[in-house]
């Protein structure tokens, strides 16, 4: 009896792990999972750091020890990355709250923007180029 | 109309917006064709035409924005995937970050400054350079208003994808890291994908950079808080 229950229990998981390789949306449960887990954790012992980025570095950790194969993350990674935008959009619309953005003040900020981005992409472009040529040579 | 079928009604038009806008970014790749413009720019003309609350609005597609920590946990997959790049690189992948961290927080300053910006919208406009999860959470810590600093992130993505083939063109840079860097910290999830256009290791050098970056201004800020207490 307890055999057929053995098999039936590892027949069971055998589908289940099949399942989780295969479709995107349920390993991005598992990431859900995560996430909230480290929310919990987090709020719990009253950790400074946000729990979605405890959750990422426990998700490194298992994987880095083979606890865990990354099989079962990399649709639903993939997944959730693609679709960021979506996510942010609502956060974003904000912004109609903030009648106020519609005078100098908002102008300035866009042209703060506008002028910041090229800096801060030429800046790190150029000290990491410098960091490469000082490297001792290296095959490239 | 009941707030019930209004909050159902805005997440319908959102996701609606949204997958048309993609179908149609899939066909013709211009910048300002992007999902991401499409649908912030006609959800806003819709909510200020219909004279909508924003909480209203934010009833129905709560649920999108509670998504953001879930994908901020899958973005240790790519690190994972590319461990054995930063086993060999990290040198020059921790030099980008710090350097690209410090340029972005130290820029934006000045600009606040020279503008006689608020300290709310200057901590607003400190962390755009970093992806927007951790940098609605920098925000945050610094008193800023996060939904604000969600919008100046875009923009910067926007603008940084949209110019970067051009201001890449007059650097001399040799190193597909320096490319990498530079779409990666300037232009965070916009900049990865057109790196990813320009080479593999282009694409996954930017991808890290836009992580680390995002997790170093986090930790160095919940730090900052915490020790001035």
């Amino acid at each position: 009896m307890s055999h057929v229950m053995n098999l039936a229990i590892s027949k069971a998981c055998r589908t289940a792990r099949w399942h989780l390789s295969r479709h995107w949306w349920l390993q991005a449960v598992l990431f859900i999972a995560i996430w909230a887990l480290g929310e919990a954790v987090v709020r719990q012992f009253s950790i400074p750091i946000p729990g979605s980025v405890l959750g990422m570095g426990a998700l490194l950790a298992a994987l880095e020890f083979r606890w865990i194969s990354v099989r079962w993350f990399r649709r639903g990674a993939r997944g959730l990355l693609a679709h960021l935008l979506l996510f942010l959009t609502p956060a974003m619309l904000a912004v109609v709250n903030h009648r106020e953005l519609l005078s100098m003040t908002g102008l300035k900020l866009i042209v703060a923007v506008l002028i910041g981005t090229p800096l801060v992409m030429i800046g790190t472009a150029v000290v990491v180029e410098i960091g490469f040529r000082l490297q001792p040579s290296r095959e490239h | 109309m009941s707030t019930e079928v209004q909050a159902v009604l805005w997440a319908a038009v959102t996701l609606g917006i949204y997958i048309a806008a993609s179908r149609i970014y899939r066909a013709c790749r211009v910048w300002w064709l992007s999902p991401l413009l499409v649908t912030w720019v006609l959800c806003g003309v819709l909510i200020v035409v219909f004279h909508a609350a924003y909480r209203d609005y934010l009833r129905g597609t709560s649920w999108l924005v509670s998504l953001i920590g879930p994908t901020t946990v899958a973005f240790a997959i790519p690190i994972h995937e590319n461990r054995a790049l930063i086993r060999k690189h990290w040198v020059l992948l921790l030099i980008g970050t710090v350097a690209g961290s410090a340029i972005s927080f130290g820029s934006a300053w000045a600009l606040a400054w020279l503008f006689h910006l608020s300290p709310e919208m200057q901590a607003s406009l400190l962390p755009r350079s970093i992806t927007t999860p951790f940098a609605i959470t920098v925000s945050q810590n610094l008193g800023g208003l996060p939904e604000l600093t969600a919008a100046f992130t875009a923009i910067t993505g926007l603008f940084g994808a949209a110019i970067g083939e051009g201001v890449m063109s007059w650097l001399p840079l040799r190193s597909s890291f320096a490319r990498g860097a530079f779409f990666g910290m300037g232009a965070h999830g916009a900049g990865v994908a057109k790196a990813r256009e320009i080479g593999e290791e282009e694409g996954a050098v930017a991808g890290l950079i836009m992580v680390f970056a995002g997790l170093l201004n986090v930790l160095a800020v919940v730090l900052f808080v915490h020790l001035r207490g």
